[in-house]
């Protein structure tokens, strides 16, 4: 199995494909490895769910993340910027 | 489920076009809803501090208003005021001579990914099958479970995988912004979807089987 990837390349090669266009070669070698790995086939749709789901979480407005922007400081910026152009 | 304001905000953006280029007190509140909480994400993963966070965003948006003449409208409206902050943050750095990159190192340093591959690389773990996950999608419960998932994360890590996975910020915008290498960012960014997997994979995926 010399010059094939590891599972561990593998993984982080299916993560960077979700960040950044992979180089040809990095394609070609996650796909000849995916070809023979189960385990790293589920992995790679797995991800793929993951990413699908924070997608959603975004369009929707699905309060998964924080922090944001509290109320008391929401409203502290909002008269900061309204405030500049009064007389 | 909280609903993002920022959704509202653009449906239904009540921003007016500015009067010969006066700036428009109005568009620095329209801002403030719809990247208000980007901009911050992006402050505090910085400065890891949040009333200074909170006042960077602050400067942010007041700087705008005053480059607002200058905005060719090229860049996004979002990209622009990350530029911003960009500068904003600098500045910050070179008064208070600290840094945070190191930090997001030792951060990562602390998702452990000991076990999850033997030495030659291999899995170490089951990587189980889940069966059709689009269904979790519909369930309140998986939200829960998501979240509960990235609180797990170190906070300023968590804030960048927001950034890039639910924010949608692009990996150089993200990696410019926060002054680290992209393939610095590339691994820490799999660190994290490997531990959220792990993660869903016994609170949720576990129990549904």
């Amino acid at each position: 199995m010399k010059g094939m990837l590891t599972c561990k390349d593998a993984s982080r090669l299916a993560s960077k494909a979700l960040d950044t266009p992979l180089s040809w070669r990095e394609r070609w070698g996650l796909r000849m490895h995916l070809l023979f790995c189960t385990l790293c086939r589920r992995y790679v749709r797995e991800l793929k769910f993951l990413r699908t789901a924070f997608r959603r979480a975004r369009t929707d407005g699905i309060g998964v993340v924080r922090p944001k922007l509290s109320e008391a400081a929401r409203s502290r910026i909002r008269q900061a910027v309204s405030g500049t152009d009064q007389e | 489920m909280q609903l993002d304001r920022e959704t509202a905000a653009a449906c239904c953006g009540d921003s007016r076009p500015a009067r010969d280029g006066v700036p428009n007190k109005l568009d620095a509140t329209v801002w403030l809803e719809r990247h208000g909480d980007v901009l911050y994400r992006f402050a505090l993963a910085r400065v890891g501090d949040e009333t200074q966070a909170e006042d960077l965003v602050q400067e942010t948006l007041l700087a705008a208003l005053q480059a607002r003449a200058r905005y060719a409208g090229g860049a996004s409206e979002r990209t622009w005021l990350i530029g911003i902050l960009k500068h904003k943050l600098v500045d910050f750095f070179r008064k208070s001579s600290r840094e945070s990159a190191e930090e997001f190192d030792e951060d990562t340093a602390l998702l452990n990914m000991e076990g999850a591959f033997d030495t030659q690389g291999h899995w170490q773990i089951e990587v189980s099958h889940w069966a059709e996950p689009e269904r979790s999608l519909e369930q309140t419960q998986f939200w829960h479970a998501l979240a509960a998932c990235v609180e797990r994360l170190p906070p300023r890590l968590a804030l960048l995988f927001t950034l890039r996975e639910v924010d949608g910020v692009a990996s150089e915008e993200l990696c410019e912004t926060m002054q680290i290498t992209q393939n610095n960012l590339w691994v820490m960014l799999s660190r994290m979807r490997l531990q959220l997997r792990n993660c869903l994979d016994v609170s949720w995926f576990g129990k549904a089987a």
